[in-house]
Formats: structure tokens, C-alpha cells, sequence
């Protein structure tokens, strides 16, 4: 695919460290365009955070490789991986995981701060994602002074605010109550229409899954299907 | 500047900890500081009483007297010679001729052995204010026809005498022929050091000179230097220039006093090191909470892609500044406490006694030099510098996925 973000080829991750070999991703062959907005489904244990996980680095596949925007990331030594997640890549957590300690304001700019970009950018660009996620008031709270759908918006301006070439969210709505989460939702789509930002959503949960355009699914760590919306 | 933001209000996350190990720190550092001042202070005190009232700066000495254990007969003959060339030179401020020998002071009931000192009253004033010591009677006021004593309150004590009693003292003389002759104590004295007190009387340098028949000669010249002078330089360049006489600093003569004194620095560093051992293992224990309880938090920083050299200097600057504000609190606090002490004094008298054999006296002045303090803090950055590295190095081990799943 000539515009592909995400190419994943023959992924296999197998967790040798039990009693028994456990394989959670097992021949994984993937790819993802720019500007999608695609959910990862499948049941508990299915893989799909381990797949998360290597896509963005964070974790060392078995065998087979990870491409990023033309880059192969597996092999990369651990300095230019945590450089390349730095400025490529976004992440959405399940339970937020915003530093307590900083403000929205301050961990959105974080990612941006890490990357030693100047002040007047990182304003900028950070006023502009507060006001998108609709949290330019909230914006000297701390995240404990926040609602869950809140600081997952917050945790969403601080994926993006470095640009990254895709946005990595994991069971991003699973905390979130019916309201929230439709919010969180529109926001992300809207920041996919306008920004052309690609997102990858692992979830089990059925809004996310009714608003991608793309789901796959995986079960036992192999994808079993993969449907496009029209 | 955003570590630095995260790490300071990483402090106040828990404050009751923090405040805490703040409080641990702050109060062994005053422990610390007083009890160098207490040291420094008291072994001042002990050199200055030295100097003051037992050994004045350099002693002169033939060798022999003082390697034959001050044997009558090693007589200087030049005395008169060796003080007019030491009043020539521009660091010497008084010097005193002394006769010395041991003998036997004995009352109608008691005998004691003593160490005699046969000086010149006003020579030995100038040089070392004995009579300041005196406690009862007079300075050898001449108004007796019989030779005066004075002797210590201890040795009085002892004897059950007073003034204006007399006592016979026994010795002999360079030749071996035995003097024995009776002296009228005129005054009573006393010094912090009990030991010396109870075996040193003093008489007139002419009447024992005249008892033993050393016209002109004498055993010790004690030198009193000025201030800024250093008392082991000068012996040692004295003695270059005058071979056959032992120049001899107060340090060489009170061997215990130099022990002390070079090695008071170890001594202190072994304290603060302790003190700061026990502090350090408290805040690595503190850093090590931090991080457990911060295990997922810090996962997810290095998820987002902030490197491990920045976690340990993450964690490196919350160590240090949680002791920053022990350490200055800690200095700050040591140095009111010693200030206030300095002036005051400690009253020791309950434990008067014991600290007179030791010759320290019964009210002690800590005191700490400006170095000292400077001393304390770069110790304190070192060992917070040390505690922080293994918790920091911990932190860098973490692993972003694993720590993202603790709770």
C-alpha cells in the first residue's frame, strides 16, 4: 500500500518465561493506511494489546518485523525506539495514565516538552488541542480534579500534541460512561476527518467498534477477519 | 525545568513522608554539627589551658632532662644567654626560667610526692597569669620570712592544709646531697586539671636555686609566643639553630593533646559519617516507597517516550532536593544551637570531677569554624548524591509494559 503508516509482517510474540511457551500474536500480517480509523477486536487474551504494544514499541516481537512510515522498527536498539516513539507515535491508555502531579495543561505539553520543542510552538499547539478536546477551561486542573472522560481527553491532547504519524489507543473507552465515551469518540473522529491523523483502537467496546471504518479481529493471536465500511 | 517541576511536586505528594525524612535530616545534621562544635569546642578549650596555665607555647630542656625523666641534674648553665637571644625574636612574647624537681611535701601527719617548681613570680605571671588560678591566700606576697608555697586546692584537700601552714619539702640536689627544708603556704590554687594540680607546688625560683646551688642555671625556659605564631615551626627552627638544647612545642610535650588534635578531622569525618550513614539509608528507603508507589506512572513516562537518563535524573533531583531542605534547615539549626551554646556554655560541674582528670574544664563552649559548615553541607550533598543513585538506577530498570500493568 503506497500510503501504509503500519506494516506488520509474519508477527509472532511468544512468552517463554511460564511453565509452557505462551503465544499471544502468532503470524500477524497487517497493514495500515494513512488516515484510518480502525478497531483491533477480539476477546480477552486474543493478542490484541500484545500487537498494540509491539506496533508502538514497546515491546520486542519473537520474530517478524514492524515498519513504521517506511521505518523497521524491530531491531532498532532501545535509545531510537524511545526517540521514535517520541515523535512518532501516540498513545491512548485505558486508565488514563496522566502524570498527577502536572496539570492538563502541563501533561499535554509533556510529549512536546520531552522533544525540546520551542515554548511558542508547544502553546500554541497545546491551546489549540484543549480547545479541540473542549478542555481550554479545565486547563490549570489536575487530573484528579477531573472526570474520567475528561482526563481520557486530556490523555488524547497529549497524544497528539507532538504530531505523531499515528495514534496508538488501548481500550480507550473501557472507564468511560455512555456520555464520555461518545464525546472522547467524536473527538477523535473529528481530529481523523480534520488532521488526517491515523488511529488504531484495540476495544471491546461496540461504539467504538460501530464508528471505525476498519475492524479487525483477532483471536488466539491470528487475524481472523478483517472488514472494511464503506 | 519540567524534571524540576515534577520532581518538586512530586515531594508533596506525600508530605507526611516528606516531612519526615526533611525532619530526620534536619535533626541529624544538628546533631551532627553540635556535636563537632562540642568537640572542637572542648578540645579548644583544652589546648588553650595547655598553653595557658601547664606548658606555655615551646619549652627548653636539655635533652637528657627530659629523657632521664627530669632528672635534677641536667642543669642549663646558659639560661640567662638562650632568653636574651629569644627575646630578639619578633614571635616571642614572654618567656619564664624555671627550676624543676621531684620531692616529697610532707605535714606533720602526711607525706605526698611532688613535682617542684621553683619560678619567678612575675616572670611566670607575664608568661602564663598564674595568679589568676589562685583561690585562697596570696600570690607569693613576701611578707613571710619563710619561703612560700603554693600549692594546688586538690593537694590541700588531700593533706587537710591550709594557709598559713606549714610543710616541709625533700629532695635532692644535682650532687645527690639531700635538702630538706620547711616552706608556709601562701596560696592556694586551682586549674581545670586535677591531675597536674595534685602533684605541682610552686616555690621561688631564687629560694630553691639557693636550696640546690644552681646559681644562674636552670632546667626549662617556657616560651609564650604571639598569636599567629606556629609554636612546632618555631621549636623545629630552634633547633636548628641551637643543637644540645631541646626546643619542644606544646604539641611534643603533651603528646595525648597531639593524638587529639591530628586526629580530630578523622574524628568528626567518622561522626558525620555515621550520622549521614543512618540518614542515607532513611531517604534511599524513602525514594524506594516513591518509586514502588509511582511504578505504573513511570511507565508510562518512558512509554511516552522520555529516556531512562531522564527518570534517574528525575528521581536524582526529588533526593536531592528533599535533602536540600533538611540539609539547609539542618545546617541553619545546628548553627543556632551552637551559636546560642557558644555563649552560654554547657555546665558540665555535675561531672566536674571526671573532667578534671582529663584536665577539660567543667563549662563547655561549643564552637564550629565557617570551613567546618561548609564541611558538613558537602558531605550532605555527597551522601544524598549516594542515596539517590540506587533508587534512580532502579527507576531506569523498570520496564514500560510490566509497569504499566501494575495498579
Amino acid at each position: 500500500m503506497k500510503n501504509s503508516v503500519i506494516i506488520c509482517r509474519n508477527l509472532h510474540k511468544i512468552y517463554d518465561d511460564g511453565p509452557e511457551p505462551v503465544t499471544a500474536v502468532d503470524g500477524v500480517n497487517l497493514t495500515v493506511g494513512h488516515g484510518e480509523f480502525t478497531a483491533l477486536v477480539g476477546p480477552s487474551g486474543s493478542g490484541k494489546t500484545t500487537l498494540l504494544n509491539i506496533i508502538g514499541g514497546l515491546d520486542d516481537a519473537s520474530s517478524g518485523t514492524v515498519e513504521i512510515a517506511g521505518e523497521q522498527i524491530t531491531g532498532m536498539n532501545e535509545s531510537r525506539r524511545i526517540q521514535f516513539r517520541l515523535n512518532h507515535i501516540g498513545f491512548v491508555f485505558q486508565s488514563y495514565n496522566l502524570v498527577p502531579v502536572l496539570t492538563a495543561r502541563e501533561n499535554a505539553e509533556f510529549v512536546m516538552m520531552l522533544q525540546k520543542r520551542p515554548r511558542r510552538e508547544i502553546d500554541l499547539r497545546v491551546n489549540q488541542l484543549l480547545k479541540e478536546v473542549g478542555l481550554e477551561d479545565q486547563a490549570n486542573r489536575k487530573p484528579g480534579e477531573l472526570s474520567g472522560g475528561q482526563q481520557q481527553r486530556v490523555a488524547v491532547a497529549r497524544a497528539l500534541a507532538s504530531k505523531p504519524k499515528f495514534v496508538l489507543a488501548d481500550e480507550p473507552t473501557a472507564n468511560l460512561d455512555g456520555a464520555s465515551a461518545a464525546n472522547l469518540l467524536n473527538v477523535m473522529a473529528r481530529l481523523n476527518a480534520q488532521e488526517g491523523i491515523t488511529f488504531l483502537f484495540s476495544t471491546h467496546d461496540q461504539r467504538v467498534i460501530d464508528r471505525a471504518r476498519r475492524v479487525i479481529t483477532l483471536e488466539d493471536g491470528k487475524i481472523v477477519s478483517d472488514i472494511s465500511k464503506v | 525545568m519540567m524534571l524540576l517541576r515534577i520532581a518538586w511536586r512530586n515531594i508533596w505528594r506525600n508530605r507526611l513522608r516528606s516531612l519526615v525524612v526533611i525532619s530526620a535530616v534536619t535533626v541529624g545534621l544538628t546533631a551532627g554539627v553540635f556535636v563537632w562544635a562540642f568537640y572542637i569546642g572542648s578540645m579548644k578549650q583544652r589546648i588553650n589551658e595547655v598553653i595557658e596555665t601547664e606548658v606555655s607555647h615551646v619549652q627548653v630542656h636539655l635533652p637528657a632532662f627530659r629523657e632521664e625523666d627530669q632528672n635534677v641534674s641536667y642543669l642549663m648553665n646558659n639560661c640567662s644567654e638562650i632568653i636574651r637571644i629569644l627575646k630578639k625574636d619578633p614571635d616571642v612574647l614572654n618567656t619564664s626560667e624555671r627550676l624543676v624537681v621531684n620531692g616529697m611535701l610532707s605535714t606533720a601527719g602526711s607525706a605526698t610526692g611532688v613535682r617542684i617548681y621553683g619560678v619567678d613570680p612575675h616572670e611566670e605571671t607575664a608568661l602564663r597569669n598564674l595568679e589568676k588560678n589562685l583561690v585562697s591566700g596570696e600570690y607569693f606576697p613576701g611578707k613571710s620570712r619563710s619561703p612560700e608555697i603554693m600549692i594546688s586546692k586538690r593537694l590541700a584537700e588531700k593533706l587537710d592544709i591550709g594557709i598559713g601552714k606549714r610543710v616541709k619539702l625533700d629532695f635532692q640536689t644535682a650532687d645527690g646531697e639531700l635538702v630538706s627544708h620547711g616552706f608556709k603556704i601562701a596560696g592556694i590554687y586551682k586549674t581545670i586539671n586535677g591531675l597536674m594540680d595534685e602533684i605541682i607546688v610552686y616555690v621561688s625560683r631564687r629560694e630553691l636555686s639557693g636550696l640546690l646551688g644552681t646559681d644562674g642555671a636552670c632546667h626549662e625556659i617556657a616560651i609564650r609566643l604571639k598569636d599567629n605564631a606556629d609554636a612546632d615551626q618555631k621549636a623545629m627552627a630552634w633547633n636548628r639553630e641551637n643543637p644540645g638544647i631541646l626546643y619542644e612545642s606544646w604539641l611534643d610535650i603533651s603528646p595525648g593533646i597531639r593524638l587529639a588534635v591530628e586526629m580530630i578531622d578523622l574524628l568528626l569525618f567518622v561522626i558525620m559519617v555515621v550520622i549521614l550513614g543512618a540518614l542515607l539509608f532513611g531517604i534511599i528507603n524513602t525514594m524506594l516507597m516513591a518509586i514502588l508507589e509511582r511504578t505504573k506512572e513511570m511507565g508510562v513516562l518512558m512509554a511516552l517516550g522520555m529516556r531512562r537518563g531522564k527518570l534517574f535524573g528525575m528521581v536524582m533531583i526529588e533526593t536531592i532536593l528533599l535533602s536540600l531542605f533538611g540539609g539547609v534547615t539542618g545546617i541553619l539549626s545546628g548553627r543556632l544551637v551552637v551559636g546560642f551554646l557558644g555563649e552560654s556554655g554547657i555546665n558540665l560541674t555535675s561531672i566536674s570531677e571526671v573532667l578534671e582528670e582529663y584536665g577539660y574544664p567543667a563549662i563547655i563552649y561549643p564552637q564550629l569554624d565557617t570551613k567546618y559548615y561548609g564541611f558538613v553541607a558537602a558531605m550532605a550533598i555527597g551522601s544524598t548524591l549516594l542515596a539517590g543513585i540506587y533508587p534512580a538506577w532502579k527507576a531506569t530498570r523498570l520496564n514500560p509494559v510490566e509497569s504499566m500493568r501494575k495498579i
